[in-house]
Order: structure tokens, then sequence, then C-alpha cells
């Protein structure tokens, strides 16, 4: 009914000619009529049409009413209003371009910044029910352990299981690298090995055929079947209908494939493409494992039953926890007591997949995002009130000429409804062309910057947030509204005579600055706060490009220029192969060096090891990284030798085992002794248990860094690879020719030798360098980016009051210009104005800065959050800015005609 | 009948009576008048101009809707229509008129 109504209207907006001759019409049959039935009464036809008009009385008021029901008074004043709004501003273009922008800047960058947010940490898990879905650790996460979640035992798991009352259902789940094999083209496969109950508990449907059946979660070894991941049925079958009842082969071991999985489904850590039961770790784990309760492997979720909350299921852990310490007693024993509660620990399956570390991230850049929406509102609204006071004549005249307030509140809602219109539209275009930037420059998928919970979503399918879209376009739209409305309120109460007689506002009242009219305080508050809001944004980027460039002048150890790094991962590693790899390899063309080892700088160490040395009666010491690397390991990767020698082709089977240790470990283990000779067994080392158990340290290098590049380097050593150990994998390759031709090189030699063993993972050190501080580039380049649109946008709003003032004392200046002053006067008289602004803005937001940036520092690398140097800077460069917004009102108001300017009433 | 011949209209008594002229069936603002006339046996006043601004309002309520047609003179001539909720609409305000008319009558009874 209502929109039939305004249907109707916006018809008669096309139509109102027609509404007008109808009515003609409808009035001119009545008087026709009247004239009709008088002349039968006997008038003359000159008295009888007299007559029929005097009846009628106003007839163009009755045509107007009419109009006014039929065709829509109410939508053409708007249709007016929206007219005359889009002149003014076409009129303005450098108002209506500025204005729109900073609308469309402030409206995009917060929807897409909160896009991605919700998109990696916020929307519900694409499970059934994701709000009953909870991690199960074995005990709570150990801070000291870097708090990871402890894993668990299959037999602990079982217990779990069977003796819970508050799940619906219990799972486990473990994910591993394992080679395909048994085709023409090796390849390593991420499969993840899942008890029967997990994709019930999920609410996952295999899209063809079956998942695991409770037959095949019971006898270990024995069933082997696989369920196909979407993307790699497409890949490599060809997404071929006739798969189920094939077999695949996971480290020479066949597989049935009973079904498929639907796209988008890549398991809890997010990379999965092949699903085995648990019962498969039979073979693709050691034997044993799933029978052995010290054994911890795998990962637990579970279903919380109906009705029961996770403090009660919490509270039936105890009960559990300790059924299955009587049940395998013993474990604690390793530590000190006090250390362990083996208490399972209960968490959201969602907030458990979210990594604390990128929520904090996120929530800076969020709040970031939301200093830039705040900073753009200040400027459209110190626009708009700008623009506002410039129309006080206007105003006034129109009011004069019997414009009513409401007219002219509603012209002045009309202008702003479309300007926030209009920048919220354009808003929109920059939030899909901002999601685009940031998926563009989001943080490599290696450099453990997505949590699991990011991956459990397709990435890519990031959309506009609706919701964030509104809400800041509302947050637009009020904010035109409130600020647009304003100039008009103090219009319609000002008195007209006075406000016409004035003119542009300033006469002889106006010599004390800031004073000049009641919006004035309000311009200068909106201004200092966008000043003091850009400094806190330009001391947060300062602050991450400092620790950026920081990060970059790190000493990794070793020299990541022309360094390829290729795996070839075998199931059992044996050495004859990897030592015929490596001869094939040194011979290619154009290969300066090449080495195998267990890893490769920057890619963690192939295992921590507790170790101990020859005649001390001292503690084993515990995490010490180890790897066991080929004899040009060092030189290949550019690793300094300080001391001693490095490996040689001689030390080999049979020769006395040697190792070599790093800088680190001679400092911190040996604490001033001389390390070389000394004899140390690291338990990691195979031959511990048999044969000799101590190695001689040989040599000395430089401290070379395996895990996160901002923290220090720990202890490490090195056994020779041809001393065989196990877990040889990495191909580390010199050479200064494109890396893609070395690949393809070294693929055919893998090929020739074996072709069950895939080369995978190739890549530059340099690219892994860029990855590892891809994070702290991500959060740098974006507050960069906030931080410029600030910068741009307080300059904007320094320009805009600035020029508002000028124009507002021009008579005052013509008078001193005309008295006498000098450029110089003139020019010192505006800027202090403007250097009073930004000063005081600059000291707002410098405090603002200092006491709340503490929030960066788990971003920081190596700098203080209350950084002196960058404290000195950002205001430094905001104050040169603005200062540079001021001096063109000030250069202009020099130029000042004291003629014109006495006459411009 | 003594003082006036014809009874000014009472304030808002023009939408009762329209509703009531054309509860008989679909006019043009002229019949309508006429009608009006004719049912108050020629003792009402209508005054034209106001007419026509109350169609238009009843329009705007809904209560009535119009469209062209043949007038019995062969012209074309706007008629209007009661609609359903007009037709309620007089109803209620029928009510109120006999209410309005009995409480005036006892008021000037006691007089």
């Amino acid at each position: 009914m209502w929109l039939r109504n305004i249907l109707r209207r916006i018809q008669g907006l096309w139509r109102s000619e027609t509404i007008h001759k109808e009515i003609v019409d409808e009035l001119q049959f009545h008087i026709d009529m009247r004239v009709e039935e008088n002349i039968r009464r006997g008038m003359s036809p000159d008295e009888a049409q007299r007559d029929a008009e005097r009846r009628f009385g106003n007839m163009t008021r009755i045509r107007e009413q009419g109009y006014d029901v039929r065709g829509g008074r109410w939508l053409e004043t708007v249709w007016q209003d929206l007219r005359y709004g889009a002149r003014v501003l076409i009129k303005n273009p450098f108002f209506t371009l500025v204005a729109v922008l900073t609308l469309a800047l402030g409206v995009g960058a917060n929807t897409a910044i909160f896009s991605v947010v919700n998109a990696v940490m916020l929307r519900p898990l694409p499970y059934h029910q994701p709000e009953r879905l909870v991690s199960v650790y074995r005990a709570q996460p150990d801070p000291a352990e870097g708090s990871l979640p402890a894993s668990w035992a299959y037999p602990r798991f079982e217990l779990l299981r069977d003796h819970s009352q508050s799940f619906e259902a219990v799972a486990g789940y473990t994910q591993s690298l394992y080679n395909l094999t048994g085709t023409d083209e090796a390849e390593r496969l991420r499969v993840e090995m899942v008890s029967a109950s997990y994709f019930p508990l999920l609410g996952i449907e295999a899209i063809a055929g079956r998942t695991f059946t409770a037959e095949e979660d019971k006898a270990p070894g024995v069933n082997l079947v696989a369920l196909l991941g979407y993307s790699l049925w497409q890949r490599r079958f060809g997404a071929d209908a006739q798969v189920i009842g094939k077999t695949i082969e996971l480290d020479n071991h066949p597989f049935t494939i009973v079904g498929v999985l639907p796209p988008g489904f890549r398991g809890q850590e997010g990379t999965a493409e092949v699903w085995a039961p648990m019962m498969a770790a039979e073979v693709l784990r050691s034997k044993g494992d799933l029978a052995n309760p010290r054994s911890y492997w795998l990962q637990v979720i579970a279903r919380l039953n109906g009705g029961v909350t996770l403090a009660q299921a919490q509270a039936e852990m105890a009960l559990v926890g300790e059924r299955i310490e009587q049940t395998f007693p013993g474990s604690a024993q390793t530590k000190p007591p006090s250390a362990i509660k083996q208490v399972p620990t209960l968490a959201p399956l969602q907030s458990a997949k979210v990594d604390p570390a990128i929520k904090r991230s996120f929530l800076i850049l969020l709040a970031a995002v939301s200093l830039v929406s705040l900073i753009a509102c200040a400027n459209t609204a110190s626009l708009l009130l700008a623009r506002g006071a410039g129309r006080q004549k206007e105003f006034a005249a129109r009011l004069a000429l019997g414009a009513s307030r409401l007219r002219l509140m509603r012209q002045l809602l009309t202008e702003s409804v479309l300007l926030a219109v209009i920048g919220g539209a354009l808003g929109a275009l920059v939030a899909l062309w901002g999601i685009e930037l940031l998926l563009n420059f989001r943080p490599s998928d290696n450099a453990q910057f997505w949590t699991s919970y990011a991956r459990t979503f397709d990435f890519f399918t990031i959309n506009l947030d609706w919701r964030a879209l509104t809400f800041n376009f509302l947050l637009a739209l009020a904010t035109g509204v409130l600020f647009g409305l304003l100039p008009a309120i103090q219009a319609s109460h000002a008195n007209v005579n006075e406000a016409l007689k004035e003119g542009a506002g300033g006469s002889f009242a106006g010599f004390r600055p800031l004073r000049r009219s009641r919006i004035m305080p309000a311009r200068s508050l909106l201004v200092i706060s966008e000043i003091a809001l850009s400094l806190v944004l330009l001391i947060s980027a300062g602050l991450m490009i400092k620790s950026l460039a920081r990060l970059h002048t790190i000493n990794l150890g070793f020299a990541p220029e022309n360094v390829i790094m290729m795996a070839a991962t075998m199931r059992n590693p044996k050495l004859e192969f990897y030592e015929q790899l490596l001869a094939r390899v040194q011979e290619l063309p154009g290969i300066e060096a090449a080495a195998i080892g267990s890893s490769a700088p920057l890619l963690g160490h192939s295992s921590n090891t507790l170790m101990e040395i020859a005649g001390r009666t001292t503690n084993k010491m515990a995490g010490i990284g180890f790897d066991s690397v080929s004899p040009d390991y060092f030189k290949t990767l550019g690793i300094n030798l300080i001391k001693g020698r490095v490996f040689t082709a001689q030390d080999r089977i049979g020769a006395p085992r040697v190792a070599v240790i790093n800088q680190a470990a001679a400092e911190r283990i040996f604490r001033g002794e001389e390390p070389l000779g000394k004899r140390i067994k690291p338990f990691v080392d195979p031959s511990y248990e048999t044969g000799e158990k101590f190695v001689e340290v040989v040599g000395i290098v430089s401290n070379a860094k395996y895990g996160r590049i901002e923290e220090a380097v720990e202890p490490d050593i090195y056994l020779c690879a041809l001393q065989p150990t196990d877990r040889t994998q990495e191909l580390i390759v010199r050479s200064d020719i494109d890396p893609a031709t070395i690949a393809a090189a070294v693929r055919r030699e893998v090929l020739a030798l074996d072709k069950n063993v895939p080369l995978t993972t190739i890549r530059t050190m340099t690219e892994r360098v860029a990855e590892v501080t891809s994070r702290t580039r991500f959060i740098a380049l974006l507050l960069g980016l906030f931080a410029g649109v600030a910068l741009l946008l307080s300059a904007i709003g320094v320009y805009g009051v600035m020029s508002y003032s000028v124009s507002a004392r021009t008579r005052e200046l013509g008078i001193r210009i005309a008295l006498g002053a000098q450029d110089g006067a003139v020019l010192r008289l505006v800027l202090r104005d403007g250097l009073a602004l930004i000063g005081a803005g600059l000291v707002v937001g410098a405090l603002t800065a200092w006491a709340t940036l503490r929030v960066l520092k788990g971003q920081l690398y190596d700098v203080g959050s209350t950084d002196p140097l960058i404290f000195g800077v950002a205001p430094l460069l905001l104050a040169v800015v603005a200062l540079w917004a001021c001096y063109a009102p000030a250069r202009r108001a020099t130029k000042t005609d004291p003629l014109v300017a006495l006459r411009c009433e | 009948m003594r003082g006036k011949q014809k009874a000014d209209l009472l304030q808002g008594t023009l939408d009762l009576l329209i509703l009531k002229a054309l509860s008989l069936g679909p006019m043009h603002g002229y019949g309508v008048g006429q009608r009006i006339m004719q049912m108050a046996e020629e003792t009402l006043k209508i005054e034209e101009g106001s007419l026509y601004p109350a169609l238009y309002r009843l329009e705007e309520k809904e209560w009535i809707k119009s469209e062209w047609g043949i007038s019995e003179n062969n012209r074309r001539a706007r008629f209007y229509k009661l609609t359903p909720a007009g037709r309620k609409q007089l109803n209620i305000e029928e009510e109120n008129w006999q209410r309005f008319v009995l409480a005036i009558g006892k008021v000037l009874r006691t007089a």
C-alpha cells in the first residue's frame, strides 16, 4: 500500500504534465456541467459561465491541492532538492571530490579490513553446529613448550572416547606428509589420519562413495582404505567418477579409495588432500604406535552433548583424567609432578584454531583502520562545517526570500545524503579493491601467519562483508547529516538581517583567532583530533617500518642469495641414493656448490635433542638443535667456519664420528673451555643406542638462524650425513642460474635414480627470508598505507580550516594591509593560527601514542613502543605537511587587495 | 423554515457526505455535489471550491478511487468509487455522527 503510493508518486514525476492536464480537464467538466445547468435554469450564457466560475473560488489553489495528492508534490520537491544539490556539488568540484574521496576511503578501508578479519577469525566454522565443537588437549597447554597443546597417545584417546559422558562424539586426527608412490610422477601428499567418528562428528559427507566405517577403526594396519580430497581428485584423477575401488599408494602401501570428499574440505590443518583411517598408523607411522600409551601423536576434537556446557564437560574431564592416569601410571615421573596437569582441557574449536598472535595483529589493523575512519568522518564533518559557514549568506538570503527553515534544512539534508550515497557507493568499490589488495599482499601461506582456522575456509572466498559495509555507510551518512545540518540549524536561528549585512562573517569582531564564529571551536577541535589520530597512526607505521628494517639487517649467519632448496624425501632414507644424487647434481652446469641436509636454515631444525658431554656429571642439556649435513653444506649456505674444520669426504662410515657445533653452543655449553676435541652425545643420534656413543667436536661454525629470525640462535650441533643418521631430505644448491631450470635438471636426476621419490617444495632462500618476514611486512605495509591516507586527510582538514579562516578574515586582513602590514607580518598572523591547531594536535597525538602503543609490542622487533627516533620524526613529518597545507591559504591572505576587501560587502 | 435558507456544512462533515453519496454508486465530482444536494433536498449548500480538495483528500486516504469514464451526456469525466476501506470508514463516521447528533440534541433539550 505504502509502496504503491510511493511508486505512484514516482510515476507522477514523469507524468506531472499529464496530471496537471487531467485535473484541469476534470474541473472544466464540472464547470461545463454547471454552465449547462445554469442555462437550463434560464441564465444567459455569459452569466452562466461567470456563476460557474464564481462558485469555484480560487481555481488555482484547487488545482494545486489536486496536484499535491495526485502527482506527489513531496517527491517533486525531493527531486528539485536533488537537482539543486547536485548543482551545488558540481559547482564546488574541489569540495565534492575531497568529501567523496574521504568518505569512500573511510568506508572502503574499514569494510575491507573487517571483511578479512571476519573471514580469518570471526565467521563460524563451516561444520554442522560448530558452536558445540571443542578441542580436547591432553593437558593444559604449557607456555614453556611454546603453548603447544599436548597431543594424545592412542590408548589414552580410547579411554577418553569410551569413558566420558559429556560428548556426543569424540574423534582423533593427525596430519603428516607421505609420498604418493606407484605413479610416473611421485609427490608429497598431506595425509590426515582420522578415527571413523571424525566425519560424522563434523557433519561432513562424501560426495562419492562413503567415509570410514567403525570396522575400519578396529584392527591396526588391516583395512587400508583412503578418501580423496576434492582438489586431489580433480588434479591427479581427472575427476574420474569411477575412482572408487581404485588404489592409491602412500609410501609404497596400497590404499583402496572408498570415497571423495566435498570441495573446500581440507581437514583440521586446512591443507590435507588424502584421508586414511587411524589404524593405518600401523604402516604409515611406526609399528606399535597405536598401542603405545607414551607415544603422543594425535589431536582430539569432540562434539558436546546437547545441553552440556563447556564448564560441565570440563568438570567431568577431571574424573576422566584420573582414570587415564590410573590406567597408564608413571607418565608423571619424568618431570617434576607440579609441572604436570594431566587433566584433559577443553577449548571451543573456533578459538582453539585462532592463534592469539594473529588475532592481535588483526585487532591492531582493525583499530588502525577505525582510526582512519574516524579521521575521515572528522574530515567530512570539518569540510561540511566549513562550507556551511561559507554559505551563511546564501541561507540568509533564502530565508529572507521566504523559504521555510524546514525547507532549507531539507535542502541541506539532501545534499549531505547525496554526498554520503556517492561516497558510500565508491566506498564499496574501494572495499572490493582493498580486499583484492589484501589478498595479493597477504603473508605467504608458508609463513605460519594464517591459522588452520583461516585455512579451514577457502581463503580466496573472502567476500565483501555487507554488514560492515552497511555499518560504515550509515556512519558516513550520520556524519554527513549531522554536520551538514549544523550550519543550517545555526542559520535558521541567525538574524537574517545581520547575516546579510555582515557579509563574509568577519568584520571587526574577528580579531581573536579561533573565536570568529560559533562553529569555529567545533572545527578547530575536529582538526586537532584529526592531527592527533594521524600522529598515532604515523607513529605506529613508523615503529613497524623500523621493525621491518631491523629484521632485514639481522645477521642470518648464512648467505641467502643464490641458494635454492628442494626436498627429496624417502620413506626409508638410503644414503646411497643421496650420495649418487649429490654426485650427479654437482656435475650439472652452473652449480657452484651442492649439499644435502636433514633441514636448512629458516626451515627449523630436523629435531631437538638432549645432549651430554663426556666427563661431565652435570645434567643433560635439553633443546639442542640437531641436523645432519653433508660436507659441502656449510660452503653451499655460506655458513662460516670459525675454528677447527668442517666435515670432509673422509668422515664416512668406519671413520671416527665427528660433530660440528655453532658458536652459541661453544659459548653456552662449553663456557670458555675449548670445545674442539671434546666428546659429546646427542640423544637423537640413531647410533646412540648401539655402536659408538660419543662423537668428537671438530669444528665451530657461525650461528645460522633456523627458527624465528627475531629470536637469538640457540646451541646447535651438526653430525655428518655420510656417517648415517636418519632423515636426510633437503637438497641445497648454490647457483646463479634460474631456479626453475635448476629444479627441472635436478628432477630429471631424481627420476633417473628412483621414480618413487618426489622432488617438492622448491624455493630459493631469498623467498624463504621474505616469507618469514612477511607478517611484519604485511602489517607495516597496511599501517603505512593507513598512515599515508591519514596524513593526506589531515592535510586536507588543515587546509580547509585555514582557507575558511582566511576568507572569513578578508576584511580584517585588508585593513591591516591598508594600514601598512608587510607580507611577512600577514603570513605570520595566519600561520600562527595554523600552528596553534597543529601544535595542539601533535601534543595530544604524541601523548595518546605514548600511552596506547604498548599494544604493538608483540609485533615489534628490536624497537620500543616509545622509540625516541620515531616519536621525533613522525610529528615532524606531520608538522611539515600540515604547515604546508596552511601555507597556501596564508599566501593567499598576503595577496588580499585592501580595496576589494573593504568593499567586499 | 426560519433563518438561513441553506445550512452551512459543519467542519469535517463534507467527507461523510461524499462517502455516503458514493455508497450509492460511482459518480463524477459534479454528480457527487448534485447527489448530496438532492439527498438533502436542497437544504445544504456545497461549496464547489471545497468539493474537489475533499475528493482528493479522500483519494489520498484510499477511501475512494478514481478513473476516467463517460458521463451521462457522453463526455469524458473522472468517476469516483468507494473502496472497501471507504465503506468501513463510512460506517464508522455514520455511527459517530449519530452519537454526536444525540449528544447535541440532549444538550439543546435541557436548555
